[in-house]
């Protein structure tokens, strides 16, 4: 019997220009949600809760935590298309 | 949701906390599941080790870290996102109780908001539900009011306290009739 073996997976994520840009416009996707959530998030918190600074607490921190991952997520994917 | 003149706030009912803990312990174990990974694949290849030896799993030739951290970082904004949304939804769907109605505000996500009221004279019956195991430990269950308007009845399901909630109705009916 012969040795098994799997495929040599070869993927070349970084693509070249084209890739790097696809990569960027998938980043953007997850940025415009962003934006639009702490929108949605600002509109909703002012209009309905009464409680002002409870609101100022929700809206502040969910702003910092979006921009913090999104922050985090441009820094490796940058420090990703630079490597490939 | 505006008040009249000389109507005052006496208490607002929000669910149970249980209901937002419950979301929030799902969120973080989807969260910490991706961070597992690399060691679930370890325990494969130890495992198929002596199968075939040739044979291994190699996540970080497969995906580089860092493209796996920025993954790891949109799969966190993703949780937290639909934690914002839970929490906003837990949040802003609310009981208010005042010296001259209910005000029922049901808020389904971000786009359905949905405002009634009842007021006391108008209330016929109230009644609380407890059954299972979490509600009878942690004390939350359901109180229905049953009206003579056009909306039959308003309920609030995981409501905290039923007992109590239900004696302050019923109280604040009476102290209106009054």
């Amino acid at each position: 019997m012969g040795e098994i073996s799997i495929p040599q997976l070869d993927y070349e994520f970084g693509l070249g220009s084209l890739g790097s840009s696809l990569w960027w416009w998938a980043y953007g996707l997850f940025v415009l949600i962003g934006i639009v959530f702490i929108m949605a998030i600002i509109y909703h918190w002012l209009r309905y809760e009464t409680n002002t600074g409870f609101s100022s607490i929700v809206i502040g921190v969910n702003a910092l935590v979006i921009a913090l991952l999104l922050g985090g997520a441009a820094i490796n994917l940058q420090s990703f298309l630079t490597i490939t | 949701m505006k008040l009249e003149s000389g109507e005052e706030i006496k208490k607002i009912i929000r669910k149970h906390p249980f209901y937002i803990i419950l979301e929030v312990f799902g969120l973080i174990i989807l969260a910490i599941l991706p961070a597992l990974l690399p060691h679930a694949i370890g325990y494969i290849n130890t495992l198929i080790a002596g199968i075939a030896s040739s044979v291994r799993f190699d996540l970080v030739a497969f995906i580089p870290l860092q493209l796996q951290a920025f993954l790891y970082n949109l799969w966190l904004l993703t949780l937290w996102l639909i934690f914002v949304y839970r929490f906003t939804d837990y949040y802003l769907d609310k009981w208010v109780l005042t010296n001259r109605r209910i005000i029922d505000v049901e808020q389904r996500g971000f786009f359905i908001r949905e405002v009634s009221s009842v007021r006391y004279p108008m209330i016929q019956d109230v009644t609380i539900s407890v059954s299972g195991l979490f509600p009878t430990l942690l004390n939350f269950g359901t109180i229905q009011v049953q009206t003579a308007g056009v909306e039959q009845e308003f309920l609030l399901t995981i409501a905290p306290d039923p007992l109590i909630n239900k004696e302050f109705i019923i109280n604040l009916k009476r102290d209106h009739v009054a």
